[in-house]
């Protein structure tokens, strides 16, 4: 470093820069084909259990972002990826809300913190357009729901066991014995299952 | 750990792992399991950015009324002490500031010398002595 050069900030250091909200809307309006299909697909998966369809979904990571100041969408993160994101929070929020509300008497933990997002974003807070008294179903019922949809299918059931679980795809192929053709094919019924059957309020 | 709380884990889980399956899809393969006629493929994308419309415009008109909400608590509060003042005592406010002009902008000395001024006037006027600093929330000269 020469005389007078001034000390380079390291990278995590620097100010992250946050597109406007007028950048936002434009970038929404943006969006291709593709991404508005593959986000409409994202929004039913994260949907599950949350209590809200996957359209309110995606739309109420549209508006938090361009109403509250704190959720905001980093210039260097693809719009369709922050939007992901941002659902998956506040689906979290929305089942962890609902783990907090559970009528008096069941107990609970806060030690399971979820496994982080891309942006590490935390579970959403905020209260939400969903109604709590119909929101009261068990979380558990929802993947008995899920296993039950394919009781019949035994691959599907454990790529959605496994899948529950963390394992990896190699994981759940050997623990039942399917080769890749198989799991591929399982993944995929189990992925055009839950959009169908599970696009209302994300629950059953 | 409770169940349900298990369970939270478990779905947000899945709907990563599913999730993460999309974008391992080519957008020609993406297309073909989920969209797979060029009517399915427009009806989806129509949907899509209609709800984005509907989002950007429900949050315009959210942000209107909470500015106005905002906007509206400030003016209340200002224009409560001031203008609940008798008639008579706003009158003599205003014709004090009218034979007194001082740091009054013209415009403002012009309007307190003007006679015909209603109670909504010598309101407005109030407020906006008010808003300068010229008088204090009471009314009192500053």
């Amino acid at each position: 470093m020469g005389v007078g050069d001034k000390p380079q900030e390291p990278e995590n250091r620097r100010e992250r820069s946050f597109l406007k909200p007028d950048e936002f809307v434009a970038a929404l309006r943006a969006l291709s084909e593709t991404e508005l299909t593959r986000l409409q697909e994202k929004a039913k998966y994260r949907a599950l259990g949350s209590g809200m369809e996957g359209d309110d979904l995606f739309q109420e990571a549209i508006r938090r972002t361009l109403e509250e100041d704190e959720r905001r969408c980093p210039s260097d993160v693809r719009v369709p990826i922050y939007l992901d994101n941002a659902m998956r929070s506040i689906a979290d929020g929305e089942r962890r809300k609902y783990v907090r509300e559970r009528p008096a008497g069941a107990g609970q933990s806060d030690e399971d913190e979820p496994e982080s997002s891309l942006t590490n974003a935390l579970p959403d807070p905020a209260p939400s357009p969903s109604d709590t008294a119909l929101a009261r179903i068990e979380l558990r019922e929802v993947l008995e729901a899920l296993e039950q949809m394919f009781a019949d299918d035994p691959e599907a059931q454990a790529v959605i066991m496994g899948a529950g679980e963390g394992w990896s795809g190699d994981e759940i192929k050997d623990l039942s014995n399917m080769d890749d053709k198989h799991y591929v094919a399982a993944r995929k019924r189990v992925r055009r299952g839950l959009a169908k059957k599970f696009g209302i309020r994300g629950r059953p | 750990m409770n169940k349900d709380s298990d369970a939270r884990i478990k779905l947000d889980r899945l709907s990563e792992a599913l999730a993460k399956d999309l974008d391992a899809l080519s957008d020609g393969e993406l297309m073909e399991e989920i969209a797979a006629t060029d009517e399915g493929r427009q009806k989806t994308v129509s949907h899509m950015r209609s709800l984005i419309e509907e989002a950007i415009a429900t949050s315009g008109r959210r942000r209107l009324a909470k500015a106005r909400q905002a906007y509206d608590a400030i003016k209340g509060k200002a224009r409560a002490k001031v203008t609940d003042l008798p008639l008579d005592q706003k009158k003599a406010l205003v014709a004090h500031f009218a034979k007194d002009p001082q740091a009054l902008p013209e415009k403002l000395t012009m309007a307190a010398r003007n006679e015909a001024n209603s109670e909504a006037d010598l309101d407005s006027l109030l407020q906006d002595l008010l808003e300068l600093g010229v008088i204090d929330d009471e009314g009192n000269p500053r």
